[in-house]
């Protein structure tokens, strides 16, 4: 999962990472060059100062020790030189028996030459002429020392650049987490809203997030409104369907059909069919799939009202009892959810000797509900011809056939699936999977 | 007689004052052409066996002497507790010897 956090973490790190290096490293160029023409200055002097020290004494041309720095006589100090003239050649003492490989070309030597004891010198190579005599001069000195303290230098920088960009990074984090604060907040909303717990989004949100908010909230006003007119129309057009129906079916009895008894049959038949086509598709356009907003089914409250309805229609002794978790609200539409708990029940305690029993519990993907009694079941070879088509199998008690074709359509328009099982009281259990999360809306077709 | 006894002492104290005399420093050109003849070992390398022995010492001074045809290196040093230290190691094959507080 991406998050805008995380997103803005790794690009902050990633550039900061980028330029901290470059100005590290680009730094330390600057400094070391102009460190190198400092030191080429200083060599250059040096090769001058040899130059003075070349001086002719009474056995020809000859190296004044008196002019040479005290440096040149350790071995290995780490400064040297050497002087060519033509047919002579003078070597510091401090270069005793290493023989470095001078450069070739005049001025500051692009690389470090090697020395003595893993030196690694920055040589110099001057050109003069004194005397009507070309004289070479070159000096070197050991340039490890200066190195070190550069590896030193990167290493701390690399320190300090680690710590800031953590330092950084904790408060880049503080101030995004600050910043989305008000994202997190409709974050929530919005679950609380899929949850049953609210109707509307806080409409004090930031600038940024306001029209989303005011969008939100007006979609569902809409939806509710318009599933609400549209649930009216139906429930109107049914009611009025019915007494047009009755009439019909009572015109059916009139003597001058007497005469043509199969007439009657047929136009019974097919009012019959109407009849109960518009209960059905009253019933069914009451099934708005998940619940709207705030139009939960509160446990707590339904449960009791319905279980004392049962008890009354049922008064012949069998014992109702309900199982639910704490303050249990289930986040589908209250009067669907009661016409399917009711049509359930109604049927559990039809067939029940002493027993019906209804438990809800919460599960992983939503909630599962089980209604059993111990009444004669069904056998299993007839229970997916029940599941199929929601037909009745009983003739004999009363009922309008359409009980279990609603509780069908019901679960199918949740996303929702049932079974029919042995009950552990001793008859059917009724098992329904009701998953939480449904796509909104759902499109009912036949 | 007495002639002849002076002129042995002028041969003694001659040969006893020649005595020091046969030590002699080498410079670093001759250090050079000896080592490239293959004659001496190279500073460096009797360097490596005597940091072995001191860890961490510097370099104070080196000098190669011609004793009796033998060529010496008289080396100090300065140790990593900063005692100075003299060794003579033959130039020759890199054997100290000797090794000791310098004075």
């Amino acid at each position: 999962m991406k998050s805008i956090q995380g997103r803005l973490g790794l690009g902050l790190i990633a550039v900061l990472v980028l330029v901290s290096l470059v100005l590290l490293q680009a730094s330390l160029w600057l400094f070391e060059s102009a460190l190198r023409r400092t030191l080429a200055d200083n060599l250059r002097e040096e090769t001058e100062g040899l130059l003075v020290a070349i001086v002719r004494g009474p056995d020809g041309v000859q190296l004044d020790p008196d002019r040479l720095s005290p440096r040149y006589q350790r071995p290995f100090s780490g400064h040297y030189f050497r002087i060519d003239l033509p047919g002579r050649t003078w070597r510091s003492r401090s270069l005793w028996d290493a023989s470095p490989q001078w450069p070739s070309s005049p001025g500051l030597a692009d690389e470090l030459i090697e020395g003595p004891q893993d030196q690694r010198l920055l040589a110099y190579r001057a050109e003069y002429q004194r005397g009507g005599q070309r004289v070479l001069i070159q000096v070197a000195q050991d340039y490890s020392p200066i190195l070190q303290s550069f590896d030193r230098v990167r290493l701390t920088g690399l320190v300090l650049v680690g710590v800031s960009i953590l330092l950084l990074v904790l408060l880049q984090r503080y101030v995004v987490r600050l910043a989305l604060r008000p994202l997190e907040q409709a974050r929530q909303q919005i679950a609380q809203l899929q949850e049953g717990h609210r109707r509307q989004l806080d409409t004090d949100a930031p600038t940024e997030l306001q029209p989303l908010v005011d969008e939100i909230n007006h979609l569902l006003g809409e939806t509710e409104e318009t599933l609400k007119r549209s649930r009216h129309a139906l429930g109107n057009l049914g009611h009025a369907l019915k007494t047009p129906l009755a009439v019909l079916n009572s015109l059916t009895l009139r003597d001058e059909l007497t005469e043509h008894p199969s007439l009657r049959t047929a136009l019974r038949e097919q009012l019959t069919q109407m009849e109960q086509r518009v209960a059905r598709e009253l019933g069914r356009a009451r099934l708005a799939g998940e619940a709207l907003p705030g139009t939960f089914f509160d446990c707590e409250t339904e449960l009791p009202a319905l279980f004392d309805t049962l008890a009354m229609i049922h008064a012949r002794g069998v014992s109702l009892d309900w199982q639910a978790p704490a303050a249990c609200r289930l986040p589908w539409d209250r009067e669907d959810m009661l016409e399917l708990l009711g049509n359930l029940l109604d049927n559990a305690c039809k067939w029940a000797k002493t027993r019906v029993r209804l438990t809800i519990d919460r599960t992983d993907e939503g909630y599962r509900l089980c209604i059993d009694d111990d009444g004669p079941g069904i056998a299993p070879s007839r229970r997916d011809e029940v599941l199929a088509r929601g037909t009745r199998l009983d003739e004999r008690r009363d009922g309008h056939g359409l009980g279990l074709g609603i509780v069908r359509d019901i679960i199918a328009a949740w996303q929702g699936d049932w079974a029919l099982e042995d009950s552990p009281l001793g008859g059917l259990r009724v098992d329904i999977h009701l998953p939480q999360r449904v796509a909104r809306t759902p499109e009912r077709t036949r | 007689m007495p002639k002849r006894r002076s002129i042995v002492r002028l041969t003694l104290s001659l040969a006893l004052a020649a005595t020091p005399a046969i030590a002699r420093d080498l410079d670093q050109d001759e250090a050079l052409a000896l080592r490239e003849e293959g004659l001496i070992l190279s500073l460096e390398q009797l360097l490596g066996g005597v940091r072995d022995r001191h860890p961490g010492a510097r370099l104070l001074e080196a000098e190669l002497e011609e004793e009796d045809d033998v060529l010496i290196y008289e080396i100090e040093l300065l140790t990593a507790d900063g005692v100075a230290r003299e060794l003579e190691l033959d130039a020759r094959t890199g054997a100290l010897i000797k090794d000791e507080v310098d004075d």
